[in-house]
């Protein structure tokens, strides 16, 4: 078995939990057959954008298996920018992350335009979108809907999304939508396991275009491992959501 | 040493509000596949369309299927009847209630739920076992410190402290395993109650079975604690409602 976890937290998180350090991970990547795991500053997602990306490229430094997100904001354009220029030219870092809802500026607002624009033309590498079907963390109103996510990508052809969670416990409806667009990508962590998801997932937007994604540090690895083992899925397909799906997609 | 394994949450029959197969034979498949002896089970009937029938259609498949151990429903926005409701299912041997307040748009801070917790009180042995959704404090105020063991189903993490709380104020209160969902939730919950008030549950076939089963199997506590939250808990509440 092998996996690679497009993924995965580094930080702290505001409920009951041990603090988990990369050596942690790396042990729990070694226990659960992960060879590789693309990480995200939860610093960066809930407080310091910059403090945030420079603290997880410390961390994942001098780890062959580890790589990292750069997570921008909406409510710094310029400054995501400037991130991304800082990290994306570095081999370990071989995405984007955006959290919409916890910033709480949807990603079709002109303002995430450039951000999108620069992504496509120059870096040309993926982002992953927090997706969500109802409003999250207090927010009166939804900012990670499918569809708003959707739209980013059909304005942008030549920009591969990830639609991260699926869309949560609105799976059903994240995949109609992301099956009218061949640049998203879905990936089926969260705390909702239920038992028909990733087959449907595969049938509707074919094998190619599901990743496994585990929400480690913040969830339990061997759910979504269970998840996937369960699937009803032939072993072809297995392996590419497993492993050789964000193999293509991250060029790692 | 093989872990005898109880399920505390699944369900069978239809789900009108996804195209996915929870019959018995699925239930019944997925137990066998990962090696699940018994598992608490509540038809799908009596949640979305009538408890009466829902709780003879468990009755009678836990009679053919003895490793079902069946789980009474009462739905009390449906109201009518339902005294006599809880008296033939006490009658028929059920030793367990679920309730789903949610989907039947109740709560129970109703007057109806909290009668019917006075009239269950007068029967200790019998398990409720009621979702979080109904929020820990509501749980609490109303099913804490009643004789009968409570399990609190389908949380995630961001509710564990609270449900912690609810415990150590409660010695009646214990929580089902399989939302939960952090890393190390169960050492957090060993630290702070013990693992001898957790107990496994997977809400199969709606959810993969594996996802709940691996984390706790996967988990750095002992074997011992292992068993006992995969099963043992739940046994000796049972073994002593059969006393």
């Amino acid at each position: 078995m092998k996996l690679i976890d497009v993924h995965v937290y580094y930080g702290r998180w505001g409920f009951p939990i041990k603090p988990a350090e990369v050596d942690y991970i790396l042990d729990v990547m070694r226990r659960s057959g992960i060879e590789k795991a693309i990480m995200m500053s939860a610093l960066a997602l809930s407080y310091d954008m910059a403090g945030g990306n420079l603290e997880l490229s410390q961390a994942i430094w001098g780890h062959d298996s580890l790589y990292g997100y750069v997570y921008v904001n909406g409510n710094y354009p310029e400054e995501s920018i400037a991130q991304i220029d800082r990290y994306l030219r570095n081999p370990k870092f071989v995405g984007v992350k955006y959290h919409p809802e916890l910033c709480t500026v949807r990603p079709n607002t002109p303002q995430c335009e450039p951000i999108w624009g620069l992504l496509e033309t120059e870096y040309r590498k993926p982002v992953l979108i927090h997706t969500w079907s109802a409003a999250e963390h207090n927010n009166e109103t939804p900012s990670a809907l499918p569809e708003m996510v959707a739209d980013v990508a059909g304005r942008h052809p030549g920009l591969k999304v990830i639609m991260g969670h699926m869309g949560g416990p609105g799976w059903g409806r994240c995949l109609d939508i992301a099956a009218g667009f061949s640049n998203i990508w879905v990936d089926f962590c969260s705390s909702y396991a239920d038992s028909d998801k990733i087959r449907a997932a595969v049938d509707k937007l074919g094998p190619d275009r599901v990743l496994f994604g585990s929400g480690m540090t913040e969830n339990n690895m061997w759910m979504q491992i269970g998840a996937v083992l369960e699937a009803e899925l032939g072993e072809g397909e297995r392996e590419r959501v497993m492993y050789q799906n964000a193999a293509d997609v991250f060029g790692i | 040493m093989a872990v005898n394994i109880i399920d505390v949450n699944t369900v069978f029959g239809l789900w009108p509000r996804r195209p996915v197969d929870i019959s018995i034979d699925s239930l019944l498949g997925l137990m066998k596949r990962h090696g699940v002896s018994r598992a608490c089970s509540v038809s799908a009937r009596g949640i979305f369309y009538d408890a009466t029938m829902g709780n003879d259609e468990t009755h009678s498949v836990s009679a053919r299927h003895p490793e079902i151990l069946p789980a009474a429903t009462l739905n009390f926005a449906a109201y009518l009847g339902w005294e006599d409701e809880m008296r033939l299912r006490l009658d028929q041997g059920f030793r367990v209630f679920r309730f789903f307040p949610s989907v039947q748009e109740w709560s129970i801070c109703g007057k109806a739920f909290r009668r019917f917790v006075d009239e269950i009180s007068d029967y200790p042995s019998t398990l409720l076992v009621v979702p979080a959704a109904e929020g820990m404090l509501n749980i609490a105020d109303i099913l804490g410190g009643v004789p009968n063991p409570v399990i609190i189903t389908s949380f995630r993490y961001t509710h564990l402290s609270e449900a912690i709380e609810a415990m150590l104020a409660h010695t009646n209160l214990y929580v089902e395993t399989h939302q939960i969902n952090s890393p190390d939730f169960l050492h957090v919950l060993a630290d702070h109650v013990g693992l001898d008030r957790v107990i496994y549950g997977s809400n199969a076939p709606l959810s993969y079975m594996g996802s709940a089963l691996l984390p706790i199997l996967n988990s750095e506590i002992t074997e011992a604690q292992k068993q006992a939250v995969l099963g043992g808990n739940l046994e000796h509440l049972l073994e002593a409602n059969a006393q």
